[in-house]
């Protein structure tokens, strides 16, 4: 174990940062949930004959990049959190918090391919000539808000309980 | 096939490997790239001796599998002349069940967990 000099605390990578990067990684969550919940409804209105093609396109590059912000946010703060809240508090005190957190990094790991597939799938596709293609990009779309959703509600719970 | 049908066909392919690839560690017991926080060390192995973290190499694993799935399902569909309307609505099926399937196990998984926590340092002090 290494030690920040000067005190007996371990020196965790980004752990002084480890505030300011949870604040930034909510602030990235809120345009997440936004974009995604708002490209989820323009994916229904494709199924139902509403073809807003633009707002698509825009929604899903908003969803990949805040997506992949608020990821990276993540990873970073995350060795801090680790040790810090799970390691010593969580994980003794309030299991639930633990538990969900890994069910939700987890979940937050999957729908990385799907982003990515709904953002290709919003670049290349027509809705109105690719009706073939058009349910599996609003269940992808769909399933990516929900991920989203579920993630910040938890992200939410698990500070209450205790932050970094 | 269209370019994006071929597009669509690569993507759902890497999904379905992102996800195998994502949950194959903790299923199939084998080595991943650990991240030890408190020694600033990575090792390659099945089970940490210490406080590690193994998220970063399954999600690193995961995001290889699907590079490389996507890189060899996309000269093979731009082949392919069409593909039926039946065919996409299979492959979506698929993917949505093996990412809803990897989530349900990691839910299911970790609801039940008892994790031991860390013997508590003389230098800690609850806020």
């Amino acid at each position: 174990m290494t030690y920040d000099a000067g005190s007996m605390q371990p020196d965790i990578a980004f752990d002084t940062a480890a505030r300011p990067l949870v604040v930034l990684h909510a602030l990235a969550a809120i345009v997440l949930i936004g974009a995604s919940t708002h490209h989820a409804v323009i994916a229904f209105g494709y199924l139902r004959g509403r073809y807003k093609v633009r707002l698509g396109r825009i929604y899903g590059a908003t969803v990949a990049i805040s997506y992949t912000v608020t990821f990276v946010l993540g990873l970073l703060a995350y060795p801090s959190f680790r040790y810090h809240v799970r390691a010593l508090y969580l994980d003794r005190y309030e299991v639930w918090a633990s538990n969900l957190f890994d069910t939700k990094e987890n979940l937050a790991a999957l729908g990385i391919p799907l982003v990515l597939a709904v953002f290709v799938m919003s670049r290349v596709m027509d809705p109105r000539e690719d009706r073939g293609l058009l349910r599996a990009y609003a269940a992808f779309v769909i399933l990516v808000a929900a991920i989203v959703w579920f993630d910040t509600i938890s992200g939410l719970a698990i500070t209450m309980a205790r932050g970094v | 096939m269209k370019k994006q049908e071929s597009l669509f066909v690569a993507m759902a392919a890497g999904t379905i490997a992102f996800a195998f690839a994502f949950i194959l560690p903790m299923l199939a017991g084998e080595p991943v790239l650990w991240y030890y926080p408190l020694e600033h060390r990575w090792v390659f192995e099945t089970t940490p001796s210490g406080l590690a973290l193994d998220f970063y190499g399954r999600t690193l694993q995961a995001m290889v599998a699907w590079a490389v799935v996507v890189l060899i399902a996309l000269p093979i569909t731009k082949r392919v002349k069409t593909i039926s309307p039946r065919a996409v609505g299979l492959l979506t099926g698929w993917t949505i069940t093996a990412v809803l399937l990897v989530m349900l196990h990691y839910a299911w998984t970790l609801h039940f967990r008892r994790p031991i926590p860390e013997p508590v340092p003389t230098w800690y002090q609850p806020r």
